[in-house]
Formats: C-alpha cells, structure tokens, sequence
C-alpha cells in the first residue's frame, strides 16, 4: 500500500506537479481511511490532497487511472478484447499494472475552436483542461515566446488588469485616508498632558500625472505590446489620463481604442489602425519615431512616459557611431517627469549589437527587464 | 456529528438538510477535512457557494462560527488581536504614585481577541473561516501557516497559545493572486466550479422553495448560456436565486420580458447586458 502511494507521489512529480513529503502522508493516511473498494472515491480524496491548481485536475486524473486502474496488455486485448478489468488491492504493488501511453506527453494540443474559447472563460471543463497550461506557467513564461495570439493569454491580460485596477484603486483610497498628520496630532493632544489618544488623519493630496505608454510594434516586440496593449485595456479605469501610442519607424495614437466596449473590437481596431498605416512586421527607427512622439504627445513636468521596448533602434541614423534617438531621449527625459522603459529581453541581452540600453540609461531613463506578464504586471500597480 | 457518525452519506445529507446541496467531490473532501483534520483550501469564481460551504458545514456540526473577511492591507492586529491602548494608558495614569510593576499591562485583560485567537481558544469545537485569503498580503498568509500546521498562535509579550478544541480551518479564493506553496500544502484543495443544469437547479429550488419549477429551468438554462459568452462578470449561482426570485416578484404575464427587466441582478456590467441583449435574447 505504502509502496502504490509513494509511487503515485513520485509519479505525480515526474509530471510536474508538487507533491510534498507532508502530502504523501496526508495521501497514505486516506488510503488507509478509504481503502480501495470504491477506486472512484478514493480518486477525488487523493484528488483533493494531492491538486493544489485546478489546471492539474486532469493530469492527476490521467496518473491515478495509470497507477490504479490495470489496463488491459497488448497480448490481453487480443485475448479478450472487451475486458476492461480493475486492480484490487493488490493491483497497484507491481509495476507490471502500469501501462504508460507511449508519445501521450509528446503529443500537440489540438488547436481551440471557437467554443472552446468561449469556455476558456468560465471553468473548464475536465477534457479541456488537458490541454492548457497552469495559469501560474503562463504568467511566468517568457514574453517573448508569447507571440501568436492565444485566448488563454488574452483571458490573464483581461484578469491582471483588473486586478490591478483594484489594487491601484485601493491603494490610492488608502493613501487618501491613512496617513497621520503628526504636527496636527500634537497640537490636538496637547489638552492630554501629551499623550497621542487622539489621531489626526491628514488631507489627501490632489495628483494630477499623467502616464503616455509608447509601444514598440517592431517585429520583436509586436505581441509583447499587444499583450500590453490589452493588459491596459482592462486597468485603464486606474488610470485617471493616460494616452497610448504605438511606434516602429513611425507613431501613432491607440487611445481611442482603449474606449471601445469590448476588448476584441479594440484590437482588432489596433490592428486596423496598423495595417492602414503600414506598421506590420516593421523596422524600429527610434530617432523620427521618438520625435513624433514628443510633438503629438506634448509632455510636461507631470508625464511619465513609459515606453515597451527592446531598445534596439535598427534604422534609426547613428551620429559617430551613438543612435541619433539617444539625444532625442534626453529631451524626453528633460521634457517629462520620469522616462522609464520595459525591456521584454534578459539582462545579458542588453547592451549587444545594436541595443542601446546604457545610452538611454546615460539619457536619464530608468530601464527595466519585464521578461513574464507577472512582471510586467507588477511594474504597472507599483507606476 | 460524532466520529462514529462521520461518513460520507451523513456529510452529504446533514449539509442537504440544512440547504446545501453538495456533490461528490464537496462531500468527499469535507470528509477528508473532518476526519484527517486538516485545513481545506476552496477556489473557485464567485458566487459558487464557496463561503456557504463553509457556514454549511459549521451549522451542520453544530459548531461555533469565526470568519475572518481578508482585504489588501489586513494586518496580524485585525486576525488575532491588539493590545487595547486606551485601556493600558488609563492604568498607567491611574498607577502613576504607586509602586506598581509596568509589565502588568501585558496580559490578557489589556489583549483584545480576535476571531483567530478565539477560535483557538473556544473551549467548544468550532470552525475558522478565511474568507478570500488571496486578497490578504502574502505576510499574513506566512503568518497563518502556524496555525494551519502546527494548530499554534503566537503573540509577542503574551505568549503562545494551544489548540483548545477540534478546529476545522476552511479557506477560500479566488485565485485573484497565488497563494503560497507552503499554504497549498498545508491545505486539501476542493475547487469549486459553476454547477452542472440539474445541481444548479436543485440549489435555486432549495433556495426559493415556492419557486415554479419551469421558471427555474429557464432561468438556469439561460444563465448557463450566458456563462459561454465571453464576458466580463458571469453570472453567479447567487445571480441564478436573485433572478428567479425577481422575475416572480415582478409578477408579469411574459416571462420573456420579466427576465430582460430584471436582468441587472445576474449581469453587473454594462457592456456585458448589451452583450447578452444581442447574443441570448437576440434583441
């Protein structure tokens, strides 16, 4: 017995999911509860002690059926090909009941339909849930292998979004009533000898920033800034004045789109509005889009400019040798309260042929590495 | 409940009596819960009776009820307690003169408790609910390992108290963040999907007894389709009890137009109305 559950253990880590020394006794202590006269039974106990994701459900399910539930050998089918017999008790002891689908793990998902998207909303159903990845493994993938359009993405970008709509609007509502005027607080306490019994809370200052986002839609970076784009589509209520523009070689504004009602309809708006200017699988020229940007965007000392890029400016002119954009981005800096700039790429990317990391940082620009959406989120409820 | 009596039929009939309406993997888990007595963390989108659950089971047991609802900002103070300073400030004033020792205001008449701390201290088996425990930061989550592993709750200057009954700690979320792999690990995990047809009609039908049973089907059936659309909020179970009730408060002959009327209780977002005026009720 103890012997079928350490081998479900060790065969539910193999798969990748997290099974602890703690859960194998919680594991071997429902067996010993349940027994195995009713396997079904004790599939969801196991169930419950061994999942701690619902997008393991059916990975579970697949190895509990291989571990212990006998199928039927080769040789057996021919014998008897109806058979569908189960392991009793001592079914599970030997390896020789554990048949593994051979090419199983390696197989493709097949591609969604549209139902399937449509369910990829709400809970999943169990034989779809096979095919998706965990939640968390998508969050933390690297962003740039993100790049084909993938609902489950799309459904997280809308998710993040919203959650960061709440933590920001929360944060500003605590920011607004928490703080303690310490100079009133000791005037109003004086009557007690000194002592604080009475707090005086202080009075919220008025703010009024405003953030531009600057995607690059430069054939690296053209899904990572979608995914942006979509990401503040579902927090922009956070953000009380914010504009959006897109660049390769050239800028356009995507606010408009932002306001549209559904996030589908503001893509594909995105999309129309780059195809009609001729912003598809672009050259990034960071010197004239640069420029364009700071006459649309007419910043002052109440801008932060935040910019999605991978900071390599391939067709922009080069003045001995040093991008001509890094002087633009001085007067960028000079011209907004703060310049910062996402980097999707890893750090040891940076600063290779022709990116220009540390000449924008020498510009005054704050640069940082946003290699998952988890990060990138981040970044956007600390702005 | 005793142990003799803890099977799963019992479970499932006792939480069915009080208006529960449990399935398989509910009560198997409940079970798990009770008898090897452990945590149990629930997931699941909103409305799903997760929170129910958990008052369920409390009722059913007969035992005393502690909820801790979980918000961004919550502190130790909130979840176990805080010293009552006013009360400590009047002592020391009135002790000013007379040769009393300070650290006599560190004890448990200057502690105020809190729902962690009592229900640790109940003398009577009682169930902790953790109410949304992903809304609460990740260092109240690492402070509450303690008590969901080693049944302990320490507090700085007063000490560390013990388990004093059979406590059942019940979590929920909604998976707004992760939570910590130490808590998972601690817990039984139960998620908690939107009902099948026939369970969500059984939860309407034990919610609002003197509802028609035409008016629920179609009513569920139409919530179940809406939940396909790719919406911003989806409709609840909850949504599924308040549109029944509505649509037969509202009293009209055509069923059709008392559901498009009181539509705002089970879609809470403009944009998802329109939506569903145009794809369901094709209007």
């Amino acid at each position: 017995m103890k012997s079928q559950i350490v081998y479900l253990s060790n065969q539910l880590r193999d798969k990748g999911l997290g099974v602890s020394i703690r859960s194998t006794q919680t594991a071997l202590d429902t067996y010993e509860l349940l027994g195995t006269d009713d396997l079904a039974l004790l599939k969801r106990a196991l169930r419950s002690v061994y999942v701690k994701d619902k997008y393991d459900i059916a990975k579970f399910d697949e190895i509990f059926d291989e571990c212990f539930i006998k199928k039927p050998s080769t040789d057996e089918r021919q014998v008897n090909r109806n058979s569908n017999k189960r392991v009793g008790k001592r079914g599970g002891k030997s390896n020789k009941y554990v048949i593994k689908k051979d090419g199983k793990t390696n197989k493709k998902p097949n591609p969604m339909g549209a139902e399937q998207i449509k369910q990829l909303s709400g809970t999943p159903v169990l034989d779809e849930k096979e095919q998706l990845e965990r939640e968390g493994e998508i969050l933390n993938k690297d962003l740039t292998k993100l790049n084909k359009f993938d609902p489950r993405v799309l459904e997280l970008c809308q998710q993040l979004g919203r959650r960061i709509a709440n933590k920001r609007s929360r944060r500003n509502r605590l920011a607004k009533t928490n703080k303690v005027d310490i100079r009133r607080t000791m005037r109003k306490n004086i009557k007690y000898g000194g002592v604080p019994v009475e707090l005086i809370k202080a009075k919220p200052r008025k703010h009024k920033n405003e953030h531009m986002f600057l995607n690059d839609i430069s054939g690296s970076c053209e899904w990572i800034s979608s995914w942006f784009f979509m990401l503040m589509y579902s927090c922009q209520t956070a953000f009380k004045n914010s504009r959006v523009f897109e660049f390769d070689n050239k800028v356009i504004e995507t606010t408009d789109a932002l306001k549209q009602e559904y996030l589908l309809t503001a893509f594909a708006d995105v999309r129309t509005l780059r195809m009609r200017n001729a912003m598809v699988h672009g050259t990034s020229n960071m010197y004239s889009s640069f420029n364009q940007f700071r006459k649309k965007a007419k910043l002052n000392n109440k801008s932060y400019v935040i910019i999605l890029s991978d900071c390599r400016d391939w067709a922009g002119p080069k003045i001995d040798g040093i991008p001509a954009s890094v002087e633009v981005m001085k007067e960028l800096v000079r011209d907004s309260k703060k310049v910062v700039i996402l980097n999707p790429e890893d750090k040891y990317k940076w600063d290779v042929v022709d990116s220009c990391v540390s000449l924008y940082q020498e510009a005054g620009a704050q640069v940082f590495e946003v290699s998952t959406l988890n990060q990138l989120a981040d970044f956007v409820v600390q702005m | 409940m005793s142990n003799e009596e803890l099977t799963l039929k019992n479970i499932k009939k006792s939480l069915n009596d009080i208006g529960y309406v449990s399935n398989d993997e509910i009560t198997t888990s409940t079970f798990l819960a009770l008898s090897l007595n452990k945590p149990i963390l629930i997931e699941g989108p909103p409305g799903v009776g997760k929170t129910e659950l958990a008052k369920a089971i409390a009722k059913s047991l007969n035992r005393e009820f502690f909820r801790i609802q979980c918000y961004e900002g919550i502190t130790f103070e909130q979840i176990v307690g805080e010293w009552n300073y006013q009360k400590q400030l009047l002592h020391l004033e009135s002790a000013k003169g007379k040769n009393q020792d300070e650290t006599s205001i560190f004890n448990n008449d200057y502690f105020i408790k809190r729902p962690l701390l009592q229900a640790f201290i109940d003398e009577k088996d009682s169930l902790l609910l953790i109410d949304e425990i992903d809304k609460a930061d990740e260092e109240v989550e690492s402070f509450l390992l303690q008590a969901l592993g080693e049944k302990q709750v320490t507090v700085n200057d007063l000490g560390t108290f013990d388990l004093n009954n059979n406590l059942i700690v019940v979590l929920t979320s909604n998976s707004q963040r992760m939570l910590l792999d130490e808590t998972k690990d601690r817990c039984l995990f139960l998620y908690i999907s939107y009902p099948s047809v026939e369970r969500e009609m059984k939860i309407v039908k034990s919610k609002i007894p003197e509802a028609d049973d035409g008016l629920i089907k179609k009513v569920v059936n139409l919530v179940q389709r809406i939940r396909t659309l790719n919406l911003t909020k989806k409709p609840s179970v909850r949504a599924s009890v308040d549109w029944v009730n509505s649509v037969q408060n509202l009293g009209n002959k055509n069923v059709e137009e008392a559901l498009i009327d009181s539509m705002g209780v089970a879609i809470k977002n403009e944009s998802d109305k329109k939506r569903v005026l145009k794809d369901i009720f094709k209007q």
